[in-house]
């Protein structure tokens, strides 16, 4: 007897008392998986509002100090050059995802809705740029950039993250599109819309939840990329915010308080976005294949 | 107010003929019904008329005017779909109006018509909800909302009820066929069930194999399929079809197969005997068309009952005999005596006696 | 890419055909970008760099003769490190691939029982996933800190442990140590499809195998696994293809070292075109990473269409 989808995996049947050692066993296994997601997050919380003179105690406190100092949010941007790199990757991430989805969407509702040739072709590659090594598009790539001269500047890396994003873009949207029956469309047409029409009176409203989700998606990748930023910007000041975190750390005694900060900061867009979306990710994933 | 004409239309999808050459004359008001089995080409059909496809050959004219390079929209007709295609973030009364917005009417106009419209169909209360918000046979409605508003030339039906449930799907059928009579507008209906295209239509055009195989009143159909396909695919249960061949017996000819032994009228025969001479051919009659006899062992058809299905109102018995099976209508109180395995015979009325070639299964008629 | 004149249902989706003149250009201006963006972004650099790795360039950007060699490769393949680099990247691979799935599994399993703040306990485990890799990076090697770091803090919990390694420079434990950091930061893709897998598994063959006499354990084996089946081909391969791209948490927490014991092949063809400046060589290796790179693509789009099928 069945009582609750609880009982699929389990044990409708046993007594009661195994049955209780059975739910503590549980509750023990859901918080050490929560621990095991969050305690890093937690930790880099607690060091961030941590006075500087305590980072380095030994054993490292748990809890946050009693003296947690949040001024470390406002010195870092007079310390260091953060503000400037997360302008820069601010900029970077909205040039690449405007441009990746809109690239994306005229391409993604040509995949769904046309039949030309070369459609496997195109939709072989649009899963192989998402899953090849970046590091093998980015040398080449860098060779031609140097050649001509978009080295060192952020248009140079916002052209160089379509390589990106436009494959991205576009399998995220062809499955929204996809999504869209197309009977709604013909409707239009014979209603007396035109093909452009139909598009902007129709097809785009019902896919804006799409567009949006893919646009934030393109955003967020551009804005956790390391390899390329490194690769092709070399001036400090034209550096985006993973190179320049990733700049503090390597130095002789490394500021943990400011990295964790700056971490904190960086991360917050990332993990709201990712939470907002987490529903069309699996699918996404799935369906077309889309780089994490 | 308007006619439509199909010419020798075709539709090839890469190397395989999906329409092929099919020609058709609609008239003003008539209310013709594709029927057939599914991938017979009835949908592909439509949606050339539409304008959704392209015909690879032929033409096909729109009130006299050739229409195949004209697209949807200029096309001047209305289709419902078979998942109704609501616009799912518009409202009733906005997806009512949408064609009407289209082409500019007055904003005064357009509430006009769409109240009238609503009323029509009973959806005044519904004006403001989302189509996700309505049940199926108020989306139905929606949809042919959306298609009577405008007083198209053509109205196009893409097997609208199949999403209904049986009991609404009855109601809505008399309903369409109530509202088609009153607005007189010429409408083209696609659907696989033989039900709805013998309630429904003025003209039946049944198609397989992306060929039209007979296009005839209901009446005309279901009395004088033009070949097998015709006569198994219309009528449930299907036309009885027995094989056999002309042998004389006591001066006559009779029909002679395994359980049959029908003899043919003269008439008939200076038709047939050219046609068939020694070979073999069906014979055709429906299941109501015979009668049990027990003096009829020589003289119509004969089998043992194999299955008997009760319906309440009537009994259906399955008789076999030998390469031939044959059903046949009756009163639950007929039947009722009737076990499993018991000899039957039956007598045919001749006068709903039909005749195909066994090779092509094409009917011969006979006077 | 000529478009023809036919149209027919592709993979459920109905495409459109119109009698309609926008029809007969809107297709090409709406394919021309994304054609002009993968040509020249994806299509010619790697192409380029293919022609660079049969050439005897040195320093990267720089100009190099076109007598064609097969210089570079011979001296990738002959050379013990990109062996070992290959065993390196395998160990890599295989570590994340197995750590992330069975913690994935779990996690996944646990995810399936109704328990109060399911919810809330769902979207913690996503975290991992949307933290940045650079983030990702710093946490971790704060927490490895041989002096400070919170993970010897705990191992000086487990009695009768008192060393206090040095994660990321001994080289027994460096590349262990990344497997972690890797497997933590994964795991939540893998939790996410196995929990999609495990939903689709109709409960009706749960029930079917409780009444012929199934225990849990049957159950799961005879049952959650092989309904399993599909999605787990398809996260095994999609973490190898990312574990065996990764470059951003090895060449932030070791450079590869200590002594190579973190050098994979990704990490190795950065050092040698900006490194060592051994251009010719790295585009050799990034030639033939290509090769290994279609090869797993092929295979998981492989996977995919054969589960759309199933």
């Amino acid at each position: 007897m069945r009582n609750a989808p609880s009982a699929r995996h389990g044990e409708a049947f046993l007594p009661n008392l195994s049955r209780i050692a059975g739910r503590l066993a549980l509750a023990a296994l859901i918080l050490i998986l929560c621990a095991i997601a969050v305690f890093p997050f937690y930790w880099m919380f607690v060091t961030s509002i941590r006075p500087s003179g305590q980072l380095f105690a030994y054993p490292p406190e748990m809890l946050p100090s009693a003296n947690s100092v949040f001024s470390t949010y406002v010195t870092i941007f007079q310390d260091t050059a953060l503000g400037t790199w997360l302008w820069n990757s601010i900029r970077v991430a909205l040039g690449t995802a405007i441009l990746a989805s809109f690239i994306g969407a005229m391409m993604a509702y040509s995949l769904s809705r046309f039949r030309f040739q070369g459609r496997g072709f195109t939709e072989y590659l649009l899963l192989a740029t998402q899953m090849f090594p970046g590091i093998l598009l980015a040398m080449p790539m860098y060779v031609l950039f140097s050649k001509i001269g978009l080295l060192n500047s952020l248009p140079g890396l916002t052209v160089a993250y379509l390589a990106l994003l436009v494959p991205v873009a576009t399998s995220l949207l062809k499955t929204f599109f996809d999504g869209i029956p197309v009977a709604l469309e013909e409707a239009s047409l014979i209603d007396g819309a035109s093909r452009i029409g139909t598009f902007f009176r129709i097809t785009l409203p019902l896919s804006l939840p799409g567009l949006a989700s893919t646009f934030l998606f393109c955003f967020i990748i551009a804005w956790d990329e390391y390899l390329f930023a490194q690769m092709f910007v070399r001036q400090p000041g034209n550096w985006t915010v993973s190179v320049g975190l990733a700049s503090f750390s390597g130095e002789y005694v490394t500021p943990w308080d400011q990295v964790m900060t700056a971490a904190t900061i960086v991360t917050l867009p990332a993990a709201i976005v990712f939470l907002f979306l987490q529903r069309y990710l699996v699918h996404g994933l799935t369906a077309g294949g889309v780089k994490g | 107010m308007s006619t439509a004409r199909l010419e020798q239309l075709s539709k090839q999808y890469d190397g395989h003929l999906a329409v092929d050459r099919i020609n058709l004359d609609i008239a003003d008001g008539e209310f013709v019904v594709f029927v057939g089995p599914s991938g017979c080409g009835k949908s592909t059909t439509l949606r050339m008329i539409a304008g959704l496809e392209r015909a690879t050959g032929g033409e096909i004219w729109i009130d006299g005017k050739p229409a195949n390079h004209v697209s949807p929209r200029d096309r001047d007709i209305a289709m419902v779909f078979q998942n109704y295609a609501l616009y799912p973030h518009m409202t009733v009364a906005q997806n009512l109006s949408y064609a009407l917005r289209l082409r500019n009417w007055s904003r005064a106009d357009i509430d006009r018509r769409v109240t009238e419209v609503a009323r029509s169909l009973d959806l005044a209360p519904l004006l403001h909800r989302k189509p996700s918000q309505l049940s199926g046979g108020q989306r139905q409605r929606v949809a042919l909302g959306r298609a009577i508003i405008r007083e198209p030339k053509l109205f196009l039906m893409d097997e609208p009820l199949s999403n209904l449930d049986a009991k609404l799907r009855v109601q809505t059928r008399a309903e369409i066929t109530r509202l088609q009579r009153s607005l007189g507008i010429t409408t083209i209906y696609v659907t696989h069930d033989q039900t709805e295209a013998m309630t429904m239509g003025n003209k039946i055009v049944v198609m397989n194999g992306g060929r039209i195989q007979q296009a005839d009143t209901p009446q005309q159909l279901y009395q004088h399929p033009a070949n097998t396909f015709v006569a198994q695919f219309i009528g449930t249960p299907p036309m009885n079809l027995l094989r056999c061949r002309l042998e004389p017996q006591d001066g006559a000819i009779v029909a002679r197969g395994a359980g049959v032994n029908i003899p043919i009228r003269l008439e008939s025969l200076t038709v047939l005997r050219p046609k068939v001479g020694d070979g073999e051919f069906l014979i055709g009659f429906r299941p109501e068309d015979i009668v049990m006899d027990p003096g009829a062992a020589a003289n119509g058809v004969t089998g043992s009952a194999d299955v008997i299905e009760g319906l309440g109102h009537e009994s259906l018995v399955s008789v076999k005999e030998g390469e031939n099976a044959f059903i046949a209508r009756m009163s639950p109180e007929n039947a009722a005596p009737i076990r499993l395995g018991d000899r039957l015979s039956f007598s045919v009325n001749p006068d709903r006696l039909r005749f195909f070639s066994a090779e092509s299964g094409e009917a011969i008629r006979v006077p | 890419m000529a478009l023809t004149q036919t149209s027919a249902r592709v993979a459920g989706v109905r495409t459109v055909h119109y009698a309609d003149s926008q029809d007969r250009w809107l297709p090409a201006v709406m394919v021309l970008p994304f054609l002009l963006a993968i040509t020249a972004l994806v299509i010619i650099p790697l192409l380029w760099g293919i022609r660079i790795s049969f050439t005897n360039s040195r320093i990267i950007g720089r100009a190099f003769t076109e007598a064609f060699t097969l210089a570079n490769y011979q001296s990738v393949l002959t050379d013990p490190d990109t062996w070992h680099s290959l065993y390196v990247t395998a160990v890599f691979s295989l570590g994340t691939v197995i750590g992330s799935i069975a913690l994935g599994l779990v996690t996944a399993l646990v995810l399936t029982r109704a328990f109060p703040g399911r919810g809330i306990v769902r979207t913690l485990i996503i975290l991992p996933w949307a933290v940045p890799h650079v983030v990702a990076a710093l946490i971790w090697q704060w927490m490895y800190n041989p002096n400070y770091g919170v993970v010897n803090y705990a191992i000086g919990w487990i009695p009768f442990v008192t060393s206090q390694p040095n994660w990321l420079s001994d080289p027994n434990l460096a590349l262990p140590a990344i497997i972690i950091l890797n497997i933590w930061k994964t795991y939540p893709f893998a939790t996410l499809v196995l929990l999609a897998g495990l939903q689709s598994i109709p409960d009706e063959l749960y029930e079917a195998s409780e009444i012929d006499g199934a225990g849990p354990v049957r159950r799961f084996l005879d049952i959650t696994l092989p309904g399993l089946k599909h999605v787990l081909a398809i996260v095994v391969l999609l973490l190898t293809i990312w574990s065996f791209g990764n470059f951003v948490f090895i060449f932030l927490m070791t450079q590869g070292g200590p002594a190579g014991a973190t050098n994979t092949l990704v990490v190795k063809v950065y050092f040698e075109a900006f490194r060592f400046f051994r251009a010719g060589p790295a585009f050799a290796m990034g030639s033939l990473l290509l090769l290994v790179a279609v090869l797993l693509t092929l295979a998981y789009a492989f996977i995919v269409r054969r589960g759309k099928d199933a």
